[in-house]
């Protein structure tokens, strides 16, 4: 209970309060309307105020290179013409001009770049394919002619595989022999027979962990040999391709299945049938991490996890396929048939071939490097051609013959090196100008310690694509998804194709002698009636039903013969 | 052959390991587009992260003051004691908080009806409360004897008065209502009153630096301002939708801020009444209320969309956006002195 007190009223007394609004006239009064032009962008300090222009002793940074501008550059800018708001316009060029700064300090930063690119310098009259291993191996210093070596293994045909930092090498052969090491030191990791024949290997995301395809599953071991999983999901694998960026391993086996294994958590990511039957022909798209598979009528097709149908199919080769190479920027595409014959594809737009070579004999592998150049391996001989895609190229850049028969072959990265696994073991070649000679250390970094390592694939987990990021386009993520005018109809036709909305026609209590079966029908009733309105204003949506306004044909008496859905 | 010169890459590890172990790692840099494929999704997920490891590392719900049988209408902050916090409930309720333990350490039926708006006088030692039953009261901030649970003063009214603000100094206090009406303490009568038209008021600001000058929410649309040191209004600024509530810039007296109906919150200058300083949008539904940071850069908002909003003074979006799950409509927001937590209350 509160207290009732004495209160005073003080408007009950007759004493007047100082009152104000005789004076209200004279007070400004602001009348605000808000409209689109008062909304105004954030403000921020402007850092590089625009000085008088004007004649000056000091004309700033130097120009950068056109050409090098052109390398760093990530397209078209945008067109602020079309953009009607001013904020918006304002707002997109603010971040135009960002990207303008991003691409000029890029280009800028090579003056910094410490390696220089390998190459040959000859006479005229010398081709460069005639100069052999020895031949380098005399003009060049002494720690590059170690990179010059050949390994004589006795368990049948070899495949081999670098490491993503060009640091280590894996090989594994049809008799069950896997090895590992540090090719440039020499340091054998590990060294173990599988006792079953091993058809693919490949290294994961860190070079502790290999995983090979043997005989029937596929295991995964350490640097050190220890079998770490055996993962029987996936068997009779012909051949693998590990996408380091989104930690899948992807796989096609004997009958035709492919598989995208997560080896982050485990899980398998996409699993189906390509229909294409058997196809030991797969390589992946670096450009936007796809997976190419090339079958025995010629049909190159892409793949994603996500989509069990191929992304897109292409008829290279009117024979059997026998291998296929996409370059580092997901622009070529080299395919090889039965046919002795060798084309460049343009990928992107996969309308004829851009070049068509015939060779010798038909390629066992193609293989592009770092920079851009093609290695066909024909039996014994491995030929590599320097700018083969945009002109036809009229003679090989180098040949290098060998005495055993050619299985596979990979370019090492950041090395002007091509190891190639042939039936009687490994043989590593120099190929100069090959290799990427300046490497990013945040991407990958053949110098790299133990520590660093560790951090990196924390990185590198943290930063893992999804997936279903996987598309041919990998810069789709960046537009905006908006419906074409052919999905908004066709989500306004599904209208037309509603079902009616399920009814519990169960009541909640029994209601003791009122008959359920009229209850029933009155709800039905209710329930279809909504449901032809719904489809009836529909209808008046797409505008359809004219045709049944049209004037039916008439035959008089022999009207009655005419089908019902005629006479319609 | 003599005439041939072959270049292969070979690198010194030296120029790539560092030199001692007390050296930092060389790490070279290649910006070429070709040696890191994939930037459009590794971007997106870059981004994605950043965005989820924030939000997983802020927490800024901190607990929640149980007691109120009601909804919180009104918040007020003791002007010296960071602990303290006063609220008023829909029932009349009112209860006063300890914020470093959490817990209620008084509470009383102050008024029939609504409290209206709470405030403490620039001592502490009392605060103010007006309720729906067109009392004024002041009360006791300590509770020493039993004689302190009563109110020390109450004041009536002749018409519902709405809110209440103290002067900074002098021991005048404004309310709202039908009129802003200027109250002394030891008077029980209005010193002064200021009348525009018919329509009621229904928030009411002292400049808490300019401390003559005090500005209220009218709800004809407009806000008007007043000296209390003159006998009429000053200004009045019509807006296109009714403001809810207003606050003073505690650093740039000059400046104030107003959370109005139609989902903005307006940024004032009184020198320049013409048209707003920015516009701060975000909220989807009418801001509420409305309350400064201490330090002046930054401004809480409530809004009916039951999310919390700060923004920074100069800039037209949202900082951070707060919203948990059993948050209910705000009915006014309080940034605390320390410039360390936002206390709202919310309907129920």
């Amino acid at each position: 209970m509160m207290k009732v007190e004495k209160k005073k009223r003080y408007f009950d007394s007759s004493e007047s309060v100082e009152n104000c609004e005789s004076q209200n006239d004279k007070v400004e009064v602001f009348n605000i309307k808000i409209d689109a032009s008062k909304f105004k962008p954030d403000k921020q300090f402007i850092k590089n105020a625009k000085r008088p222009r004007g004649k000056s002793n000091f004309p700033g940074k130097a120009p950068v290179n056109e050409k090098k501008l052109e390398h760093h550059s990530r397209g078209e800018g945008l067109e602020s013409a079309n953009i009607k708001h001013p904020l918006y316009s304002a707002r997109l060029k603010k971040k135009e001009n960002k990207l303008i700064y991003a691409q000029e300090q890029a280009a800028r930063s090579e003056i910094l770049l410490t390696e220089e690119q390998g190459s040959i310098q000859t006479d005229k009259t010398i081709s460069t394919s005639v100069i052999t291993q020895n031949i380098i191996k005399d003009n060049i210093d002494i720690a590059a002619a170690t990179k010059i070596f050949e390994l004589n293994l006795d368990f049948g045909p070899y495949r081999a595989k670098y490491s993503r930092n060009g640091r280590h090498l894996l090989l594994g052969s049809q008799k069950g022999h896997l090895a590992a090491f540090d090719w440039v030191t020499k340091k054998l990791h590990c060294e173990i027979n599988v006792m079953e024949s091993i058809h693919d290997i490949s290294w994961l995301h860190v070079e502790t962990m290999i995983a090979a395809a043997q005989k029937e599953w596929l295991y995964i071991y350490d640097n050190n040999g220890i079998e770490l999983h055996c993962v029987k999901k996936m068997d009779k694998i012909l051949r693998m391709e590990f996408l380091p960026y989104h930690f899948l391993l992807a796989a096609v086996n004997e009958f035709g299945f492919m598989t995208w294994l997560d080896i982050s958590i485990g899980e398998i990511a996409g699993h189906y049938n390509n229909r294409l039957g058997r196809t030991s022909v797969m390589t992946q798209n670096p450009y936007n991490a796809t997976v190419c598979l090339g079958n025995s009528k010629g049909v190159v097709s892409i793949w994603s996890p996500t989509v069990k149908d191929p992304l897109a199919q292409i008829l290279c080769h009117k024979t059997p396929l026998t291998a296929i190479a996409i370059d580092n920027k997901g622009m070529y595409m080299a395919t090889s048939g039965v046919d002795r014959s060798m084309k460049i594809w343009d990928i992107r737009n996969l309308d004829g071939p851009v070049q068509d070579y015939r060779l010798r004999s038909s390629p066992v592998d193609l293989e592009f490097s770092q920079k851009d150049m093609l290695a066909v391996g024909l039996n014994n001989v491995v030929e590599v051609y320097e700018n083969c895609c945009m002109q036809t190229a009229q003679r090989p850049y180098m040949r290098h013959k060998m005495a055993k028969s050619i299985t596979n072959f990979k370019f090492c990265p950041y090395e002007d090196v091509l190891g190639i696994g042939t039936n009687k073991g490994f043989s590593s070649v120099i190929i100069p100008g090959s290799g990427e000679a300046n490497f990013d250390a945040l991407e990958s970094n053949p110098f790299q310690t133990k520590k660093q390592r560790r951090e990196a694939e924390v990185k590198a987990l943290l930063e893992k694509i999804p997936a279903e990021l996987i598309t041919l386009n990998p810069f789709e993520i960046t537009q905006v998804d908006v419906p074409s005018m052919k999905e908004q109809i066709e989500a306004k036709k599904n209208l037309l194709y509603l079902k009616p909305k399920k009814i519990d026609y169960t009541p909640r209590n029994k209601n003791k002698g009122k008959n359920n079966i009229a209850r029933k029908k009155i709800i039905k009733y209710a329930a279809r009636k909504e449901y032809i309105e719904q489809s009836v204003e529909a209808k008046k949506l797409l505008n359809i039903g004219t045709e049944q306004n049209a004037p039916k044909e008439s035959y008089g008496v022999l009207d009655r013969f005419v089908s019902k859905s005629n006479k319609k | 052959m003599s005439n041939i010169k072959i270049k292969v890459i070979s690198r010194n590890p030296e120029d790539y390991l560092r030199a001692t172990k007390r050296d930092i790692h060389k790490l070279p840099r290649n910006y070429d587009p070709s040696l890191h494929p994939l930037e459009a999704p590794r971007e997106y997920v870059r981004a994605l992260n950043a965005v989820k490891l924030e939000r997983v590392f802020a927490k800024p719900f901190i607990g929640n003051l149980d007691g109120h049988r009601d909804g919180v209408s009104s918040l007020a902050k003791h002007p010296s004691r960071l602990a303290v916090l006063a609220s008023g409930a829909f029932d009349g309720e009112i209860r006063i908080w300890d914020l470093a333990v959490r817990k209620c350490t008084r509470n009383f039926v102050a008024h029939e009806g609504w409290v209206r708006s709470l405030c403490y006088t620039p001592k502490g030692d009392t605060f103010t409360s007006v309720g729906d039953d067109k009392t004024i009261k002041s009360w006791k901030a300590e509770v020493e004897s039993p004689d302190d649970e009563e109110p020390i003063n109450t004041l009536l009214s002749m018409s519902v008065v709405t809110g209440v603000t103290h002067h900074r100094i002098k021991p005048i206090f404004a309310t709202c209502g039908e009129h802003c009406q200027l109250w002394e303490n030891t008077r029980n009568e209005p010193v002064k009153v200021f009348k525009w038209g018919v329509d009621s008021l229904h928030h009411v600001s002292f400049n808490q630096v300019e401390d003559n000058l005090l500005a209220s929410c009218a709800s004809d649309r407009s806000i008007i301002l007043y000296d209390c040191r003159e006998s009429g209004p000053l200004r009045k600024v019509v807006m296109e939708l009714r403001p809810n509530a207003l606050a003073w810039n505690p650093m740039e007296a000059f400046i104030f801020t107003v959370a109005n109906e139609d989902y903005n919150l307006y940024t004032f200058d009184v020198r320049k009444l013409n048209h707003p300083v920015n516009i701060h949008q975000d909220h989807t539904s009418a801001v509420i209320d409305v309350d400064y940071a201490p330090t002046g850069r930054e401004f809480v908002s409530g809004s009916y969309d039951k999310t919390v909003r700060i923004f920074e003074t100069l800039k037209g979006h949202s900082r951070d956006v707060y919203h948990t799950k059993r948050m209910q409509r705000l009915t006014c927001v309080k940034w605390s002195l320390d410039n360390k937590y936002i206390l709202s209350g919310l309907m129920k």
